[in-house]
C-alpha cells in the first residue's frame, strides 16, 4: 500500500468563486504511481467547499450565485460577535453555511494509474470568503 | 480614485516569514490571530473594489517590548515595490521625545513615508501631554497628516482613557495646517468624533473597523444614529473609506459603505475625493 498526501495552495481572487483544482489532482495521482486505489482531495479551511460538476464558466456562476441565494449575508446570525479567538469580529456565518453544504472533501476512484471521473466532470475548489491564499490537500492511497 | 486610508500591513506573509516576532507581536500585542495573507490577497481585495490606492500604516510601540506592527522600514520597502498602489504612513512613539521627532524627518525624507500613525492605547502615551503636542508640531512642520486611533480598542490590556476624539478639538485649534483623521469614527463616540469635525476644517474621520456587527449592520447604526443628512452635509467633505483590514476585509466594508442611503456625490467624496484632499493631492 502507497500513500501519497500532498498539501497544495493557490490563491482566490474572488469573494465566490469555483476554482479548478482537477489538474493539480492528476499531477499528484501520477507522482504517487499508484496504479489502483483512491483518492481524496480535502480542504484546508472551514470557508472553502469541494464539488465536482460541469466545467462551464455559465454553470460556475450559476452554482456561485444559487450558494448567494441560499444562504444570504444579510441575516441575524449567532456567529456575527466580537471573536475573541481571532481578535475581530466574526462577519461570516453565511460563508461558513455555504461551506457546511458543499462539504470539505471529495473521494474519487483510481483505477489504472488515471482518477476516475467522467468527460464533463471537473473538480473544484469553491472559495466562499475570498479574496485568500488557500490550501488543500490530495491524498492518494492504493497499489 | 478610490482610496483606503487604513490599511495594517501587520500580518503580510512576506514579512512574518521573514521576521517571525512581528507575527507574535500581532498574535500578543496587536490581538490579532488570523492567518497570514499574501500581500496579494491584499491587492486582490482592492481590485475587487476598485480601489486603486492603500494607505499602509506602521505601529512602533516601544513600550510594549519594543513591537513593531510593522516597523516603519517594513512599510516603506512595502511602499518602493509597490509605489503604484501603496502610501505609507510612519508611526513614532511621542515619548521618546527628540528620538521621535527625528524618526518623523528620517520617515518624511530619506524612506518616503507621507503621514504619521499614533494610537494612543497602545502606544501608551497621554495625547494632550508636552511630547504628544512636539509631535503635532513637527507633524505640521513637515506636512504629514496624522491618523489617529479614536474609539474602542478590542483588547482590554489597554486603557481607553485617551480614545475619546473630543481631546483632538484643542489639537486641530492649535494647529490648524495640521490634518488630522480621527479612525474609526472615534465608535461608539460618533457625536464627539463629529463634532470636533464639524469645529476644525483640517479633521477628517475615516470608516474603518466594524464594531456592531458585520459591516452592513455596522454602518445600518452608524447612518440611524448620525442620519444620513448629517453624513451628507457635515460629513460630506471629511469622511473618508478606511477599512482596517486584516481586522476586517476591504471588499465587505467597501461593499457597507456603497451602500450608506446618501448622494452619490457624497459616496465618490468618501470613496476616495476627500482623502486625497487629506494626503495633499487636491
Amino acid at each position: 500500500m502507497v500513500i501519497l498526501v500532498e498539501k497544495i495552495f493557490l490563491e482566490s481572487k474572488r469573494s465566490t468563486e469555483l476554482i479548478k483544482i482537477t489538474e493539480h489532482v492528476h499531477r499528484v495521482v501520477e507522482k504517487s504511481r499508484v496504479k489502483n486505489g483512491i483518492i481524496n482531495v480535502f480542504t484546508l479551511h472551514v470557508t472553502t467547499g469541494l464539488t465536482i460538476n460541469e466545467d462551464d464558466p455559465r454553470l460556475e456562476e450559476d452554482i456561485a450565485q444559487f450558494l448567494l441565494k441560499a444562504v444570504p449575508e444579510d441575516d441575524s446570525y449567532a456567529h456575527h460577535h466580537f471573536f475573541r479567538k481571532d481578535g475581530r469580529m466574526a462577519v461570516n456565518a453565511y460563508s461558513h453555511i455555504r461551506a457546511s453544504l458543499l462539504g470539505p472533501s471529495l473521494t474519487i476512484p483510481l483505477q489504472d494509474g488515471q482518477a476516475v471521473l467522467g468527460s464533463r466532470q471537473q473538480i473544484y475548489l469553491v472559495e466562499l470568503d475570498g479574496p485568500q491564499a488557500r490550501g488543500f490537500v490530495v491524498q492518494v492511497m492504493g497499489e | 480614485m478610490r482610496i483606503d486610508v487604513h490599511v495594517h500591513p501587520i500580518l503580510v506573509k512576506e514579512l512574518t516569514d521573514s521576521r517571525p516576532g512581528l507575527l507574535q507581536d500581532a498574535r500578543e500585542h496587536f490581538d490579532l490571530r488570523t492567518t497570514p495573507q499574501p500581500l496579494s490577497t491584499l491587492t486582490h481585495e482592492m481590485d475587487l473594489c476598485n480601489v486603486e490606492r492603500s494607505v499602509l500604516l506602521a505601529l512602533e510601540c516601544p513600550k510594549l517590548h519594543a513591537a513593531k506592527m510593522p516597523s516603519n522600514d517594513e512599510v516603506a520597502n512595502i511602499v518602493r515595490q509597490n509605489g503604484r498602489r501603496f502610501i505609507g504612513f510612519a508611526s513614532v512613539d511621542p515619548d521618546s521625545k527628540q528620538d521621535a521627532l527625528s524618526e518623523m524627518r528620517r520617515a518624511k525624507d530619506q524612506i518616503g513615508l507621507r503621514g504619521l500613525k499614533l494610537n494612543p492605547a497602545m502606544q501608551e502615551f497621554d495625547p494632550s501631554s508636552p511630547s504628544a503636542i512636539e509631535v503635532y508640531k513637527e507633524a505640521e512642520r513637515l506636512e504629514m497628516p496624522i491618523l489617529i486611533h479614536t474609539g474602542i480598542t478590542f483588547s482590554h490590556r489597554f486603557s481607553i482613557h485617551h480614545n475619546d476624539p473630543l481631546i483632538y478639538d484643542d489639537v486641530a485649534r492649535k494647529h490648524p495646517k495640521l490634518k488630522i483623521c480621527l479612525a474609526h469614527m472615534g465608535w461608539p463616540w460618533l457625536w464627539n468624533a463629529v463634532t470636533v469635525a464639524i469645529r476644525n476644517p483640517n479633521v477628517y474621520l475615516d470608516t474603518a473597523g466594524t464594531y456592531a456587527g458585520t459591516p452592513v449592520e455596522h454602518f445600518r447604526q452608524v447612518a440611524s444614529t448620525l442620519s444620513s443628512r448629517v453624513i451628507e452635509n457635515v460629513l460630506g467633505i471629511r469622511l473618508m473609506f478606511g477599512s482596517d483590514y486584516p481586522r476586517i476585509e476591504m471588499n465587505k466594508m467597501f461593499e457597507a459603505v456603497n451602500a450608506l442611503p446618501i448622494r452619490q456625490d457624497t459616496l465618490a467624496a468618501i470613496l476616495g475625493g476627500n482623502a486625497l484632499t487629506y494626503l495633499g493631492e487636491s
